[in-house]
């Protein structure tokens, strides 16, 4: 009798745990298939997005060509740039993961980029030559092909359907790719685009600025011992911290250097690259993360110019600052060298250095010379094409009101292609901003917006 | 009875399943110190320090700061987003975001720092848009890239 009680009640409690098991099962199926319909209709919108954008780039870049005045030319140009960038990111939500796709992200990248450097150098009033445009027209050949390719593929996405999971992972390999429509045709597209060459240009994404600058030729000198580099590593920013452990590995790469790492017994570490040519040290950072602050920044100001003049940096202009928050405990300060020119004095902006001041003791907890290192030349202006400032001035806007006095400086492009100008300080409504005027063109050439808070002064 | 018993012990660990750890991300609450500061900058140290907790944790403060200016190089490059959430999110990109471990827990303070050196212009890696654990196993086509550096056990590569 009691051994049937107990079965009963077994029974009862095995019914009970297996409707919850069904249940359990079915809503878990229903959530599946609901997140399964939403990635799939995510990435059917990304695909017909993506087929939007094309066509559009490829009709602003039509427009464009066809275009007569340069306020018409500029707008077509920078539509074109705006879907590039629109149809990249459409690219980028749609994880086809068993077709590479960056060939595609690359092609609307440096198509963008191409549109985008000549309709700045219509706005800046330089000439775009007869061969650039013939560029632009053989590129938007490309992309007409590309819009075609795209709307067939995504016909036949609409017609047949496709199998958006099983491109959601790789494919093995050695497999057979699967059979599906779009895996087809963003194959096919890949292929087209091996046959398409670069555009030669000098923009941000041109083949030459996006190869790797070649750093090691900046060093000079001999090569320094693993001991050596301990020792120069360590000391750069002078300290009485003691060592619970020292670490030396040679590096090889861009540029060859020791990598030196203090670990200090709190488990904080301070790590320094001195480069084997020549023993500079490229960069510092320290781990240790600062107390209290009790630093003002004008304090932390005059720790970073001391520490600058320490080093041997001569005549430094500062150029921005910033706080993670206004209330952090350290803060990272940027100065650029000088340079004289003519008996004027330029700021070189491409050579800045930046030094993290931790508030609590004023020490240096990170320093950064890499770029004054790899770049710090003689640069070559041919003085007599320098316009004055008041020359250059006439260049601003009459309702922009001048704050200080204007200064020469070097200042990069996009492109990274450096340029002699004038930056004017200038005031409107309540906004501040940096103007640079080309000083050997006299156009106008870059504006920054210059925001300041209680954490920092910087341009944007 | 004892058939009956096993099939229940069978069942259940799949009854209380729901009451199981889901492994649907779980995002922390950010910590005080970020409330504190409105501008948007902080979204970008928030994201990068939540990649390098998932990317690097254990890694060398170097190379922390790394996987940073990875994130920060790839924004200025054509073949990827030109975002800091472009770039992080990107479907496939980082494996701590695949396999949700980016929010697992909390960056640390050093993260932060790491997250926040990288944004101020340092790169350790000179303009790397790659990296990875060569100890690990990896897909051959990443060895095709010319490598710059390597800080601890990660590679950097463009």
């Amino acid at each position: 009798m009691n051994g049937g009680r107990r079965d009963r009640i077994a029974l009862y409690a095995l019914a009970v745990v297996a409707l919850l098991a069904v249940g359990f099962g079915i809503s878990q199926y229903r959530a599946a298939r609901s997140s399964r319909l939403q990635v799939t209709a995510t990435r059917q919108r990304a695909l017909f997005s993506l087929i939007n954008h094309v066509e559009n780039m490829e009709a602003a870049m039509a427009k464009a060509r066809g275009a007569s005045s340069s306020g018409q030319k500029v707008t077509f140009l920078t539509n074109c740039w705006y879907h590039a960038g629109a149809a990249q990111e459409a690219v980028s939500l749609a994880p086809i993961a068993s077709v590479d796709l960056t060939r595609l992200k690359q092609f609307f990248g440096v198509v963008g980029d191409y549109a985008l450097v000549l309709s700045q150098k219509i706005a800046r009033g330089d000439v775009v030559t007869p061969d650039e445009w013939a560029e632009l027209n053989r590129l938007e050949g490309s992309v007409k092909d590309l819009a075609a390719m795209l709307a067939d593929t995504g016909t036949r996405v609409a017609v047949t359907g496709s199998r958006f999971g099983a491109l959601l992972s790789a494919v093995p390999f050695g497999a057979s790719p699967p059979d599906d429509p779009l895996f087809r045709g963003f194959s096919e597209i890949d292929d087209l685009l091996q046959s398409v060459p670069s555009p030669t240009y000098d923009g941000p994404f041109s083949e030459q600025n996006l190869k790797q600058k070649p750093l090691a030729s900046a060093f000079v000198g001999q090569e320094i011992t693993q001991d050596r580099a301990k020792e120069l590593g360590l000391s750069f920013i002078p300290t009485d911290d003691a060592w619970d452990s020292v670490r030396v590995e040679r590096v090889d790469g861009a540029i060859p250097c020791y990598m030196v790492t203090g670990k200090r017994r709190d488990g904080s570490e301070l790590t320094a690259a001195v480069s084997r040519s020549g023993g500079c040290v490229l960069w510092v950072q320290d781990s240790r993360l600062p107390g209290t602050p009790r630093l003002t920044l004008d304090g932390a100001r005059e720790r970073a110019k001391s520490f600058l003049a320490s080093k041997g940096f001569g005549d430094m202009v500062e150029t921005g600052w910033r706080k993670g928050t206004p209330a952090s405990s350290r803060v990272v300060l940027a100065f650029a060298p000088t340079t004289t020119l003519r008996g004027q004095k330029v700021v070189l902006y491409p050579d800045t250095v930046r030094v993290e001041v931790a508030l609590d003791t004023g020490r240096i907890v990170a320093f950064d010379q890499t770029a004054y290192l790899t770049n710090h030349v003689t640069r070559d202006f041919p003085a007599s094409t320098v316009y004055g400032p008041e020359e250059a001035a006439k260049v601003l806007d009459p309702s922009l009101k001048q704050v200080g006095s204007p200064r020469l400086v070097v200042a990069p492009r996009p492109s990274g292609q450096e340029i002699l100008a004038w930056e004017f300080r200038v005031q409107k409504d309540q906004d501040t901003y940096l103007v640079y005027i080309n000083a050997q063109t006299g156009r106008e050439e870059i504006i920054l917006r210059v925001v300041e808070s209680p954490s920092g002064a910087v341009t944007s | 009875m004892r058939r009956w018993l096993f099939l229940l012990l069978l069942f259940l660990p799949v009854a209380f399943a729901p009451l199981l750890p889901s492994d649907i991300p779980v995002i922390f609450a950010a910590p005080e110190h970020v409330l504190a500061a409105p501008e948007s900058w902080w979204d970008e140290v928030n994201l990068i320090s939540r990649l390098i907790m998932g990317e690097a944790t254990g890694e060398p403060f170097a190379g922390q700061v790394g996987v940073g200016a990875v994130v920060l190089n790839r924004t200025r490059h054509p073949q990827f987003p030109n975002t800091v959430p472009g770039v992080i999110y990107e479907p496939g990109a980082f494996e701590s975001v695949s396999n949700g471990l980016i929010w697992s827990a909390p960056p640390s303070a050093v993260n932060y720092r790491a997250a926040e050196l990288a944004l101020n212009g340092w790169d350790p890696t000179y303009g790397a848009l790659f990296f990875w654990n060569p100890a690990k196993p990896v897909s051959p086509w990443i060895w095709t890239r010319t490598i710059i550096t390597q800080i601890g056990s990660h590679v950097f590569a463009r």
